[in-house]
């Protein structure tokens, strides 16, 4: 798991390092370069004012007077620290008329000026004059100037580093305040029960966590509204499940009265019917809960919507022959889009179910798929009861029935029609049917 | 004893039509608030078996349509709403009884036997009537120390003259309390009856007042 605070810690910590890294760097290469030049001024100012010393020179030349205290320098063969440096002269045979560290073979350079030399594995920077009778040297190793310089380096980078840890004690704790609001919003959700669904408080929410907040709140709403839907819906099916479960009872108790043979009969098919319409009932709303939008996961398909309703068509001759209804199928054009195949036969099942049902014997059934310009139409139409305009509305409304028909629908099949549409972005109409008698249901499927 | 019985539901509405015919009722039976309405004012009910999700007019509606008009009708409602809010709303828009979906047949029967038993002002659950009891449970009558099970419309002519004591009551009266709509009743349907019952009691167990019509003796 990662952690907000952990993660600005650690991010924040590597920075300053980085930064402080960076800053000492640039330090160093800049002291690095005014050491240099500052050493080299040195050189050249020890060189110059020998020169112009020459009679000290001469003197020392003369004599070989060495002073007392440089006595040591004599045996070293090192030059430590950055004020030590090597002397040397030449004088204008070429010899060797003083060395500060006689022990120190540095060779005599040709060039006048600043030098770099390499000497016994050393880099070395000096500074050479040669005069009318002689040759003034003066040198210095480089390491000893740049062991300088990290010294210095080291003494600034030393504090940069000892204020990180208070740095990081700081930051831990301002960012364990900042994330105080998180907490608290958690700590108000976790007291939440499931169903108490009121929005988060955004008072002394800081700026970043408003659209967070802002979000869950929408979505507590959104999910409040579902709920109340589902609530509403369990209420109404547990209530439309006690009808046929009454009818049941009633039925067997009718049975169990029975005194002749006949009645009995007549009982048992009563019953039988009163079963059957519990079992359609059952199978209703499972398909309703199973083509609600929300539940729909299976893949859409290239599905020939001329091709489904046939079959579909076909399934219910047998039923239409029965009822003596005249039932009719046609189709025109490509008319295949895509969609879910199972939700597409149920919409067209119950279209042609509930045709079939509400037209009395004699009537007719059509059924049609045609390609439009932007849609595919799926018409059903019947010459049955019709559905008046002011009913139109709320026929998709689960459990509606339109009063007046006696017949034992279970007000979900156009719910079920209008949710698999809603799935497809399909648009349903109701018009009148042909002639302006009985219904026709249109469900366009855009293209 | 004439029931009026408000439901929409075809399968509930015929088993129950069935079931209360054969306890010796006259049942109409109607669909939607507004004939109940309707059929409400034109007819005398003993009682009325009333839906509340009805198409047209609302159960509730047709009831405070009947207490509006001072109608003392026994009102059981039968219905799939079973939240208290409900039961409350339907006993104080004037039911006298209210019974949830889905019920036992048996149970709906002993609250018509109740509730009429109360409208006619009787405690006992039999009626007496001099030497006659009639139970209204098991449809037996006892009479000059001969008890019988009747049937249902011996029992349901029985239960209309023992109701008033001593009260006339005219051939058409008997058959409208004992025939519901759509029944074909025989011009003769009610001496029948009666001759049967005066074959199984004797001929005094009820009285003919020549003209007038049948009525049982209070003593």
């Amino acid at each position: 798991m990662t952690s907000i605070r952990r993660y600005l810690l650690i991010s924040l910590l590597c920075a300053l390092l980085a930064g402080s890294l960076v800053i000492t760097g640039f330090t160093y290469l800049n002291a690095k370069e005014e050491m240099d030049e500052l050493f080299d001024a040195h050189l050249k100012q020890i060189a110059l004012t020998l020169k112009r010393q020459q009679e000290a020179v001469d003197l020392l030349e003369k004599e070989h007077a060495i002073p007392h205290d440089l006595d040591t320098l004599k045996t070293k063969t090192k030059i430590k620290g950055e004020e030590e440096f090597l002397i040397q002269l030449w004088d204008d045979d070429a010899e060797l008329a003083y060395s500060s560290h006689p022990a120190i073979h540095y060779p005599q350079l040709q060039a006048d000026g600043l030098t770099d030399e390499m000497f016994e594995g050393r880099a070395w920077r000096s500074y050479v004059i040669h005069t009318g009778d002689g040759v003034i040297q003066v040198s210095q190793p480089l390491k000893a100037r740049s062991s300088m310089v990290r010294e210095m380096a080291l003494k600034f980078i030393v504090p940069l580093l000892m204020q990180l840890p208070i740095l990081g004690l700081l930051i831990w704790l301002a960012i364990g305040r900042s994330l105080l609001p998180l907490k608290t919003i958690s700590e108000a959700i976790q007291k939440r029960s499931s169903t108490s669904l009121e929005p988060l408080t955004q008072d002394g929410i800081p700026t970043e966590v408003q659209p967070l907040v802002g979000e869950l709140n929408e979505l507590l709403q959104r999910l409040g509204h579902s709920l109340k839907i589902q609530r509403q819906f369990t209420a109404d099916a547990a209530h439309e499940l006690r009808t046929p479960l009454t009818a049941i009872q009633l039925q067997l108790e009718v049975l169990e009265r029975a005194k002749t043979d006949a009645e009995r009969q007549d009982a048992m098919q009563k019953l039988a019917a009163g079963i059957q319409r519990s079992i359609h009932l059952a199978q209703q709303l499972l398909l309703l809960a199973r083509m609600e939008p929300e539940a729909v996961s299976r893949p859409h398909v290239p599905v020939d919507m001329a091709e489904l309703a046939r079959f579909c068509t076909e399934q219910f001759a047998a039923q239409a022959v029965a009822k003596t209804i005249n039932l009719g199928f046609a189709s025109e054009g490509d008319c295949t889009i895509t969609g879910d195949i199972e939700g597409l036969r149920v919409l067209v099942n119950n279209l042609i179910d509930n045709a079939i049902r509400y037209t009395p014997a004699g009537g007719s059934v059509d059924v049609g798929v045609k390609r439009g310009e932007n849609a595919l139409t799926l018409e059903v139409s019947d010459s049955g009861l019709g559905i008046p305009p002011a009913e139109r509305e709320r026929v998709f409304d689960r459990f509606y029935r339109i009063t007046g028909t006696n017949a034992l629908g279970t007000g979900l099949g156009l719910a079920i029609v209008k949710a698999i549409a809603d799935h497809h972005q399909a648009s349903i109409g109701i018009h009148d049917g042909k002639d302006g008698r009985g219904t026709s249901i249109r469900v366009a499927f855009p293209l | 004893m004439r029931l009026l019985l408000v439901e929409d539901d075809p399968m509930i509405g015929e088993s129950l039509r069935h079931a209360l015919k054969g306890d010796g009722y006259a049942v109409d039976w109607v669909t939607d608030g507004d004939t109940a309405a309707e059929s409400l004012e034109i007819e005398q009910y003993d009682l009325v078996l009333l839906d509340l999700g009805l198409p047209k007019q609302s159960g509730i509606e047709v009831l405070q349509g009947v207490r509006k008009r001072k109608d003392a009708i026994p009102v059981l409602i039968l219905t799939a709403r079973d939240a208290v809010s409900d039961r409350v709303i339907g006993l104080d828009a004037g039911a006298d009884d209210y019974l949830v979906k889905p019920f036992a047949l048996a149970e709906v029967e002993a609250r018509i036997r109740a509730l009429l038993r109360r409208k006619n002002g009787q405690a006992e659950p039999v009626m007496r009537c001099g030497d006659a009891t009639l139970n209204p449970a098991t449809k037996e009558l006892s009479y000059g120390g001969k008890a019988e099970v009747l049937s249902a419309r011996e029992y349901a002519l029985m239960h209309c003259l023992m109701e008033k004591p001593g009260a006339v009551l005219s051939r058409p009266q008997l058959e409208e309390k004992i025939y519901g709509w759509n029944e074909e009743v025989a011009s003769n349907a009610v001496e029948v009856l009666i001759h049967q019952l005066r074959k199984k009691y004797g001929t005094d167990i009820i009285r003919n007042i020549r003209g007038l019509g049948y009525m049982v003796a209070k003593q």
